[in-house]
């Protein structure tokens, strides 16, 4: 399910879409569609604070593309290009979500010009080394968690989401305040087996881009460790015409400029 | 403010800045600027539509129940104002960079023929890229101070000397559907994991068994590369003007077997080599044709050139050679079982050693190449290959063979094991590269820690572990070269 992140970028909303009862179902689709889906493509710079349990910190500066398949919410494709650390700049990272398989991952490393796949299949990894997980970013299946409303407020629905395998994942369940207009999720928790909420997301800031509301910082926050990272998204854009064709191998070599900037 | 929606108090939109301005949840914001606003809140008429948000609307019926972040005021939103506000000329594709790197590494076996130091030296790296719509230009210079070969003159073909120039191109789109690269520039194809078998662009063997990071293990090649991307299949032809050899082992910093001699020998007796370096006379020419069927990609391969290190010899003038080189090959790619599985394919024909009978020329040989990576748990991946490496015509070259050079076998079997790790904030990584020559009973480990102790400065060890009991092996005849090395860099 979605979790924090707007999506690598991506956050907007349905504008006032809060109307009557909405069942879970239905809420935890539009939620989706906020988080992950808004335009059929786009662009932001993404800047990255890590800030870990000793206080010592790093930086992630990026830029994302986003593309999607034609149709209701389903694959998608992402484009990053690294602007810093140094020991990380100009290198590329494609991916191609799938919703019915592992997605298909690549890392160009231009000192050497090579074009490696990535086999790691857990999402449940760090996201460049930051306290996002790869599913934060990406986005979690629908289909792996059972989702309960467990309350509505006057600006959010309460859901609770626990793993259908239970195994699969460290956290018991965890729950997401999504704001009822916008259905963006505002607030995520993730509890363990004991009930103690040890990772937590929250959104610092939105703003409305092209008509529809997105996160532009969020903060994700590890209890255990006392390590922090604020995700802040710069000069967000959507359908600025991205064709899928950049979603290549070409444009691993050669940034798209022309889309990037 | 355009996107305004009317139904939105302008005494949000303050406070809503306000919180973005200082950082502040926007609880505490509006909780502060509530009380001290300037503005009263009435100054604007409550718009026709949604009735305006109580100030008590943060009052949570839950402890936990979070604040709305600013932007998610009762509209919904605010104007995006601050987004015009990042600074386009930040936007740098114009990109400069670089890093500082000392190195140091000892033989851990005695080298009768080698200094006991391996390696010593500090690197000053300078890279810049300008991309436009139009055009992508690279530069990346090494200034090196080698303390193990002072005195050196330059020569940019063999990173001599105190320059190794390592990219120096350009790429530019003639028609849409193309791009052409065209200066120095390190290039890679094929799917192996430190394998290569398609892959006949330069390498520097020197380099990678001494320690050197691994970017250096592809070493430049001086070439045009046009990439033509058609809807299904991508075509990438690469021309070199004059060959592109490896910075191969030519005993000056890693002893190795002399046939000649028929021992190892190391930096006193040099490999001498005649290299091709005619322009447009001793040229090569490498071709991928590359399309992906859904997950898979699939490859197929050319190349008319030379064999990349000196295989060859003459007995006559005794000087290694760099015979003539044809190949052709395939690879396949895609996920398995959780996994990626990678598949190569590869033959090489021995332009100058047709029938298989020239006892000094490499033989015509095919290659295969099978491996297999996969999570093991999260951040551990292990990856495992196989190549075998099959002479054609074995027994005109066991027929030629002079007396007393030792013979290749008919097939050769090798295995490679993988095991990779990072610590979750990804600062520490481990990895274990392992080489098992089965046929030649030879190995060789790479281990290597990184840490990085921030964004910028980085410690890095590691050791290359050569084993054999054969002098002539691929690995037997390295193994007095087993060093360990250190290193620590700052980026910036």
């Amino acid at each position: 399910m979605v979790t924090s992140i707007t999506a690598i970028f991506g956050l907007a909303a349905v504008i006032g879409g809060a109307s009557g009862d909405l069942s879970v179902e239905e809420i935890v689709k539009r939620t989706n569609h906020a988080a992950y889906y808004q335009g059929n493509n786009g662009r932001a710079r993404v800047s990255m604070v890590i800030t870990d349990g000793q206080g010592r910190k790093r930086e992630r500066e990026l830029s994302i593309l986003r593309y999607d398949a034609p149709g209701p919410d389903g694959e998608q494709k992402f484009y990053l290009y690294f602007h810093a650390p140094a020991d990380v700049a100009r290198m590329t990272f494609l991916v191609h979500k799938h919703l019915d398989r592992d997605d298909d991952r690549w890392l160009y490393i231009p000192a050497l010009d090579l074009v490696k796949r990535i086999a790691a299949t857990d999402k449940r990894t760090s996201f460049v080394g930051s306290d996002f997980l790869y599913e934060d970013v990406s986005g979690r299946q629908l289909d792996q968690d059972h989702h309960e409303l467990l309350k509505t407020t006057e600006n959010f629905y309460l859901l609770k989401h626990t793993p259908k395998d239970p195994d699969s994942v460290k956290f018991a369940h965890y729950t997401m305040w999504i704001h009822k207009k916008s259905f963006l999720p505002t607030k995520v928790e993730y509890s363990d087996a004991s009930g103690e909420v040890y990772r937590v997301m929250t959104v610092g800031r939105v703003e409305t881009i092209d008509g529809k509301p997105t996160v532009l910082e969020a903060t994700m926050e590890d209890r255990r460790t006392g390590s922090r990272t604020v995700l802040t998204y710069k000069d967000p854009a959507y359908d600025i015409g991205v064709p899928e064709r950049v979603f290549t191998e070409r444009y691993l070599r050669r940034a798209p400029v022309k889309y990037l900037k | 403010m355009p996107l305004v929606s009317p139904d939105c108090p302008k005494s949000f939109l303050l406070v809503t800045a306000l919180a973005a301005v200082a950082h502040l949840p926007f609880q505490e914001a509006t909780a502060a600027s509530f009380a001290e606003n300037p503005l009263p809140f009435n100054l604007e008429e409550p718009q026709e539509g949604e009735p305006e948000v109580p100030v008590g609307l943060q009052a949570a019926d839950d402890d936990r129940e979070p604040g709305l972040p600013a932007g998610l005021g009762p509209a919904g939103a605010d104007d995006g104002a601050g987004v015009d506000s990042f600074d386009r000329s930040t936007r740098a594709f114009r990109e400069f960079g670089g890093f500082l790197d000392l190195r140091s590494g000892s033989r851990l076996r005695d080298d009768p023929d080698e200094p006991q130091q391996s390696l010593g030296e500090l690197r000053l790296q300078l890279n810049g890229k300008i991309a436009l719509e139009w055009i992508t230009a690279r530069a990346v210079v090494d200034v090196v101070h080698d303390y193990l070969a002072e005195g050196q003159e330059l020569d940019l073909d063999t990173s001599e000397g105190s320059i190794d120039l390592r990219t120096l191109d350009f790429v530019v789109s003639p028609v849409e559907f193309a791009d052409l690269r065209i200066g120095r520039q390190a290039l890679t194809w094929g799917v192996g994991d430190l394998l290569f078998l398609n892959d006949l662009f330069p390498k520097d063997w020197n380099a990678f068994f001494l320690g050197r990071d691994l970017e250096y293990l592809k070493a430049p090649a001086d070439v045009a590369r046009l990439s033509l991307f058609f809807d299904d299949v991508t075509v990438d032809v690469v021309y070199g003007p004059r060959f592109n050899a490896d910075r191969f082992l030519d005993r000056r910093r890693l002893s190795s077997f002399d046939p000649i001699a028929g021992e190892i020998s190391g930096a006193d007796t040099p490999l001498p080599v005649d290299r091709p370096d005619r322009w447009f006379v001793d040229d090569e020419l490498a071709v991928r044709l590359a399309r992906t069927v859904g997950s898979w990609e699939l490859a197929a391969y050319g190349y008319q050139g030379f064999w990349k290190s000196p295989e060859g010899f003459d007995p006559d003038l005794s000087v290694a050679l760099f015979p003539r080189l044809l190949s052709g090959g395939v690879s396949a790619r895609g996920p398995w079982r959780k996994g990626i599985l990678s598949l190569e394919g590869a033959s090489y024909r021995s332009i100058d050693d047709p029938g298989g009978d020239e006892p000094y020329l490499p033989n015509s040989r095919w290659l295969f190449l099978a491996g297999y990576e996969r999570e093991l748990t999260t951040d551990l991946i292990a990856g495992i290959q196989y190549m075998g490496t099959f002479i054609r015509q074995h027994e005109e070259y066991l027929q030629n063979l002079p007396d007393g050079t030792p013979a290749a076998a008919a097939s050769d079997h090798l295995m490679t094991l993988r095991l990779s790790w990072q610590n979750r904030a990804q600062m520490l990584r481990l990895s274990l590269f392992s080489m098992w020559g089965i046929t030649e009973g030879d190995g060789y480990l790479r281990p290597h820690v990184s840490y990085a102790l921030s964004d910028s400065w980085r410690l890095e060890t590691g050791a290359n572990v050569l084993h054999g009991d054969q002098p002539h092996s691929r690995f037997g005849q390295l193994e007095r070269n087993t060093n360990l090395w250190g290193a620590v860099r700052y980026s910036f």
